[in-house]
């Protein structure tokens, strides 16, 4: 998978070149409208993240080009305006999706693998974690090929932390996530923790190992388990 | 004090008429056989005097009152630019009031086209900083060597951090109030706007083991801006939500053109007027910015709502008069 970045903040960039470093996508990365407009041009990508305040201009001139190159490039904007009128406006010139700074780096990821998976395939397409499977078009969700019924913050979970694996994600971003970031928050989000209880056992019921580590006052993780 | 050129005229030409006529009244009442120029003149003079004195003593008061204007004026909002505006104000004519007037409404469009555009760059400069903070410290995170002392540690900060984007959202949001940058208004369905948002909070509801009950009739609308409805009910129902206490209740009722929403809660430590204040904090029991209530207040101050708090022995109602 080949993922752009069109970002002129260093730091921004580097935090987003670092998280998506393992998960062994291409990176390449823009720091001007200019910069970005020569790489569209010459490459294609499966993924842009845009950032809308450029030195040079505005990012969303870029649109246009990008989705005429090809139009199965998922567009992503980041913006610190976090209003709704400049949402709908980037939508409406075409962008897939708008993320208001400051995002979680694990919502990034989401988000840019949600946009490719529905650009690229059509729709069908498996993710498969060990003996989990998690259909993501028909939200079906099976483990050792045995169904299992989930509700639907329980499904958004567990393809939230499957997408993010071997992260660690903390509570802000998985509530952020599911929940929207309307929620004044207390500080131990008991929510999440009864929905991953549920997850948890769901999952173990059809013999299912139990992936999902608690990392002590942060947040979880859901990874491989180390003899 | 200086007498304008203009009134002297006015004064004397007013006095000269007056004294003839005066005088002619005189003459034809006693048919005199006084000399008729002396009484014209003495009457002119007694006139005259009258009206300059009058006409001093309304000056100075005029003036006076003008200054002490002047003087709230500066004091309030162009404190930078002083020196400049006692100058201009400096009354002498009535004519120079629209002049000076139009001038201080130029200043405050221009601070608030300023401020408007000061309220966006701060809320993008201050962003993009927490954006980059987050980001390192979720980075770090994903080290297998810290010890779990410091994930406690990033904890916090990461909650004050989430603190510092809300307050910094919430500010932009009470400034685009104050600036109306929400005219347009519909038909919003109150009733399903209070359904949706107990839906998004339905999990604090359940682990609170919260009672709900809510009485409104399905056709409740009123018309107002969509988004500001919504932010509206959302922070009453947080409020109701946050301030519950555990297997207590939230009802939602209705009267006529009110919806009326009361919840059980802990008894109140600071007065309620103190509440809809920025900043203003009455319970300790969630970590609550503050600005909540002065957003509420301030949405239904643009969109004609009558909002009233009341408290009674732990019971907090709020109710909404559309």
């Amino acid at each position: 998978m080949k993922v752009l970045i069109i970002e002129d903040d260093q730091e921004l960039l580097r935090n987003i070149l670092k998280y998506f470093d393992s998960f062994g996508y291409v990176m390449e990365k823009a720091k001007t409208l200019k910069e970005g407009q020569l790489k569209i041009e010459q490459h294609n990508y499966d993924c842009v993240i845009l950032d809308l305040n450029l030195p040079d201009g505005d990012g969303i001139t870029l649109l246009n080009l990008i989705k005429l190159k090809d139009h199965k490039t998922g567009v992503i904007i980041l913006s610190a305006n976090s209003s709704l009128e400049t949402k709908i406006s980037g939508l409406e010139f075409g962008a897939d999706d708008y993320l208001t700074k400051p995002f979680h780096l694990s919502e990034l990821n989401a988000r840019v693998k949600s946009i490719v998976r529905r650009n690229q395939f059509e729709g069908s397409n498996d993710i498969i974690f060990n003996e989990i499977k998690i259909n993501t078009n028909s939200l079906d969700v099976s483990v050792h090929n045995k169904k299992i019924k989930l509700t639907k913050k329980e499904y958004e979970l567990l393809l939230y932390m499957v997408i993010n694996k071997n992260r660690v994600l903390t509570k802000q971003s998985i509530s952020d996530h599911i929940w929207g970031d309307f929620i004044e928050r207390n500080a131990s989000y008991d929510y999440i923790y009864s929905h991953l209880k549920n997850l948890r056992r769901k999952i173990m019921e059809k013999e299912g190992k139990d992936y999902i580590q608690t990392i002590y006052g942060i947040g979880y993780k859901f990874s491989e388990i180390e003899d | 004090m200086k007498i304008n050129k203009y009134n002297i005229i006015v004064i004397s030409i007013i006095a000269l008429v007056t004294a003839g006529v005066i005088t002619t009244l005189v003459q034809l009442l006693f048919i005199g056989k006084n000399n008729i120029t002396y009484s014209i003149l003495i009457t002119f003079l007694i006139v005259a005097v009258t009206l300059f004195f009058y006409d001093f003593l309304i000056t100075k008061r005029l003036k006076q009152s003008m200054s002490r204007f002047i003087s709230q004026i500066k004091q309030g909002n162009f404190e930078s630019k002083k020196s400049t505006i006692i100058k201009k104000y400096d009354f002498v004519t009535l004519t120079d009031i629209p002049v000076a007037l139009s001038q201080i409404v130029g200043e405050i469009q221009k601070d608030t086209n300023e401020q408007k555009r000061y309220i966006e760059n701060v809320s993008h400069e201050l962003m993009t900083p927490i954006a980059i903070i987050r980001g390192k410290l979720e980075l770090v995170i994903q080290s297998d060597k810290i010890e779990s002392q410091d994930l406690l540690l990033i904890s916090d900060i990461l909650s004050k951090l989430e603190r510092l984007k809300r307050v910094n959202e919430s500010l932009v949001l009470l400034s685009k109030l104050d600036n109306n940058q929400y005219p347009s208004s519909t038909e919003v369905n109150l009733s399903s706007i209070i359904e949706e948002i107990l839906n998004l909070f339905e999990d604090q509801i359940r682990i609170k083991e919260l009672t709900i009950k809510k009485i409104i009739p399905d056709d409740f609308v009123f018309t107002m801006n969509e988004n500001l409805a919504y932010i509206l009910i959302k922070n009453v129902i947080k409020n109701a939500v946050n301030h519950s206490v555990n297997n207590g209740f939230i009802n939602i009722d209705s009267n006529k053109n009110k919806i009326i929403i009361s919840n059980a809660g802990l008894i109140l430590q600071t007065s309620p007027n103190k509440l809809f204040e920025r900043f203003a904090i009455g319970s300790e029991t969630n970590d609550s910015i503050g600005l909540g209530l002065s957003i509420m207040l301030k949405i239904c101050e643009i969109s004609s709502i009558k909002i009233d708090y009341t408290h009674k022995k732990g019971i907090h109602t709020i109710s909404l008069k559309f």
